[in-house]
């Protein structure tokens, strides 16, 4: 029998890694600042040694995910994330390190929505959110014209629903 | 049936009757163990238990008053509210299956109670009546099959299931019973339930007390030999007695509980009773069963025993009732079980020709890091707990403990096994109690393949159902074949072809 059923190829918009590497910035200037307070706080009042050595262990933590989350994440999250519509299933596949594949029946998706960030916005991206009666999506970072195409192929394709049983 | 009508009053009785089961404690506390207390604390708190009784109490007569229900074509309408009113429409299609269950104290009243489950998406969503007599369930009930046979016969809903009281449903279709435990089921379950095993420690107390006290005194008066025969005499009479008792208790129990069972079926429904005093009753549309989970403890696996359950949309509790009916039978042998899904759902019967797992699989699944015993050693290492007042070094507590995960693993590995025929896809898996999974790919409403670090470069893969259940049913297999996996996506892909669409 004839499957339906082709590795998804589709995939996002190459200007996600620059929205990813920003956000991951931004959030790791965010850590620095909330960890500079603890430092000047724990230096004027003199809290005990092992507070000190809690900090240093937050600054090498914070170290390695700045590294991992605005040098290697986004693009690995880009290379690997591959999404496809038919008008039987949509089908999600991600995951660098451990890949996962979702497949999900048209017939059983029961809303879609779109929602964009500043940042999102600045490069003209979208993010679908597709939610089943089960559980919920997400396309990451589509160029808005296309984001807003599958989603109203996606919207035709899903308004046929399946007698309930 | 216009007008919408109040539940019957006697709802209060069994609202009051839960409202002291859940307040029993306190209230012992407070004005029994406590009566002679003269500290404010407890003369205040006396006061304020007293007022949230009452409030609650009183709540519940304003929602007698202001509650109120009525069928139409197709749905349970429910009213609430006196300024604010609200209404709910629950429509009959959305009903996955029904309840009832009768208490010792709706038998003292001629009375049941009856729950619709349905699987909407909005939280409260299921029609409970606390308290109906059994001609109005009866007639609940049936209103709610005829709408379901009518629908699924194709008539037009609007001149169908009007719903009233006078329009008697046509005969019902002739129900087969398919199972009834008999004796020999009665005497193995007695011997099995585990009440059984509760008593053991009371023998070996008692035993032990027979024997450092009295035998040691005789043994130091009179002759060590015929001491020691009085003593194991003494000690025989007891373990027979408490034995004897214990089998008679877990009879006694097991009749209680599965004395009246029952599985039926007609062409629509399977139905299933059970209880003696108190009886509870599930039924389910057959086509709305998602899947079919069958479950083996060892014990139950040595003695070829098997625990069925059926999976359906709804919640699976009847009101007021803890029991889960949804599990069938659970002393039933296996091939009794294969028989009788065979005889009331043929199309989750089950395939012997089941592929194991690829010697690779045991390999990644050894050495896949075991997140239970790296935190186990590494709390006895540090606490380094001595159980019973024995000195055990925490390594070897901790060797005890991989061994048994390796042995897990090991038993895991052999009992794994994965079938794919027709439209069923079926699995077994678990180390100690085993799960076998059986369903079908139109109620399997999403799939998704995963694949990790260690699996990718052994070529296998972890698949996952998600079944509609209460809550959603994820069941998954680990570590089959890229292959198979493969084999898995494009049977899914042909669900197309088994699905009726609106």
């Amino acid at each position: 029998m004839e499957s339906s059923l082709q590795q998804p190829e589709r995939r996002l918009s190459k200007k996600a890694v620059r929205v990813w590497v920003i956000t991951s910035i931004l959030e790791q200037f965010i850590n620095i600042a909330v960890l500079g307070v603890l430092y000047y706080l724990d230096q004027r009042f003199s809290w005990p040694d092992w507070v000190n050595w809690i900090l240093i262990g937050l600054v090498v933590l914070i170290v390695l995910s700045a590294v991992w989350s605005i040098f290697i994440s986004p693009w690995l999250t880009y290379r690997h994330w591959r999404y496809d519509v038919n008008d039987e299933f949509l089908q999600l596949k991600r995951g660098a390190i451990r890949e996962v594949h979702h497949i999900v029946p048209m017939t059983k998706i029961q809303s879609i929505a779109t929602k964009q960030g500043p940042f999102l916005r600045k490069y003209g991206l979208l993010t679908l959110t597709i939610k089943t009666l089960n559980s919920e999506h997400e396309i990451p970072a589509l160029p808005e014209d296309t984001a807003i195409d599958v989603r109203n192929l996606i919207a035709r394709y899903a308004k046929i629903k399946e007698v309930e049983e | 049936m216009t007008q919408a009508k109040r539940y019957h009053p006697l709802v209060l009785v069994f609202q009051l009757k839960n409202l002291i089961r859940n307040m029993i404690i306190i209230g012992v506390y407070l004005f029994v163990f406590n009566a002679g207390s003269d500290d404010a604390f407890y003369t205040y708190a006396r006061y304020i238990f007293l007022g949230i009784f009452a409030l609650i109490a009183l709540s519940y007569v304003y929602k007698w008053f202001t509650h109120t229900y009525k069928l139409d074509t197709g749905a349970f309408q429910l009213y609430k509210g006196l300024f604010a009113k609200s209404r709910r429409t629950v429509p009959f299609s959305k009903i996955q299956n029904v309840q009832r269950h009768t208490s010792w104290l709706h038998r003292l009243f001629g009375m049941t109670s009856i729950t619709f489950e349905t699987n909407m998406e909005d939280h409260d969503d299921s029609v409970t009546f606390r308290a109906v007599p059994p001609a109005e369930a009866d007639r609940l009930e049936d209103v709610v099959k005829q709408h379901e046979a009518e629908t699924e016969t194709g008539e037009a809903e609007a001149d169908a299931a009007e719903g009233d009281a006078e329009t008697e449903p046509s005969a019902p279709p002739a129900k087969t019973v398919h199972f009834r435990p008999g004796t020999k089921d009665h005497i193995k379950a007695s011997f099995l339930s585990l009440s059984f095993f509760a008593l053991i420690p009371v023998i070996i107390s008692l035993v032990s007390n027979v024997d450092s006290t009295d035998t040691f005194n005789r043994v130091m008066e009179s002759g060590f030999v015929s001491a020691l025969i009085d003593a194991w005499w003494k000690i025989t009479l007891i373990v027979v007695l408490f034995a004897a008792a214990a089998v008679i208790f877990g009879a006694v129990k097991t009749i209680l509980q599965y004395g009246r069972y029952e599985i039926a079926s007609d062409d629509e429904r399977i139905y299933i009773t059970k209880g003696f005093f108190q009886t509870s009753s599930f039924s389910v549309q057959k086509s709305r069963v998602q899947a079919v989970e069958y479950r083996q403890p060892p014990i139950n696996r040595w003695l070829g025993m098997t625990e069925m359950r059926l999976i359906s949309a709804g919640g699976a509790n009847a009101a007021g009732g803890t029991e889960n009916i949804t599990s069938l039978y659970p002393y039933m042998s296996t091939a009794r079980a294969a028989g009788l899904i065979e005889e009331i759902l043929p199309v989750f019967s089950i395939t012997d020709a089941m592929t194991p797992l690829p010697r690779r699989s045991l390999f990644v699944r050894l050495v896949r890091p075991s997140w239970v015993w790296l935190i186990a050693t590494g709390l006895l290492f540090y606490f380094e707990p001595s159980p019973f007042d024995i000195y055990i070094p925490w390594w070897i507590l901790s060797a005890v403990l991989l061994v048994l995960v390796i042995l897990s693993r090991l038993l895991d590995f052999a009992h794994t096994r994965y079938a794919v025929h027709n439209e069923c896809i079926q699995w077994r898996k678990g180390g100690w109690t085993t799960f076998l999974f059986v369903t079908k790919r139109e109620k399997v409403s999403e799939m998704t393949f995963k694949r990790g670090i260690l699996q990718k470069p052994a070529g296998l893969s972890t698949m996952v159902t998600i079944n509609r259940s209460n809550p959603v049913k994820h069941t998954d297999i680990d570590d089959i074949p890229v292959d198979s996996a493969r084999d898995m996506k494009d049977w899914y892909s042909r669900r197309t072809g088994d699905i009726l669409t609106e």
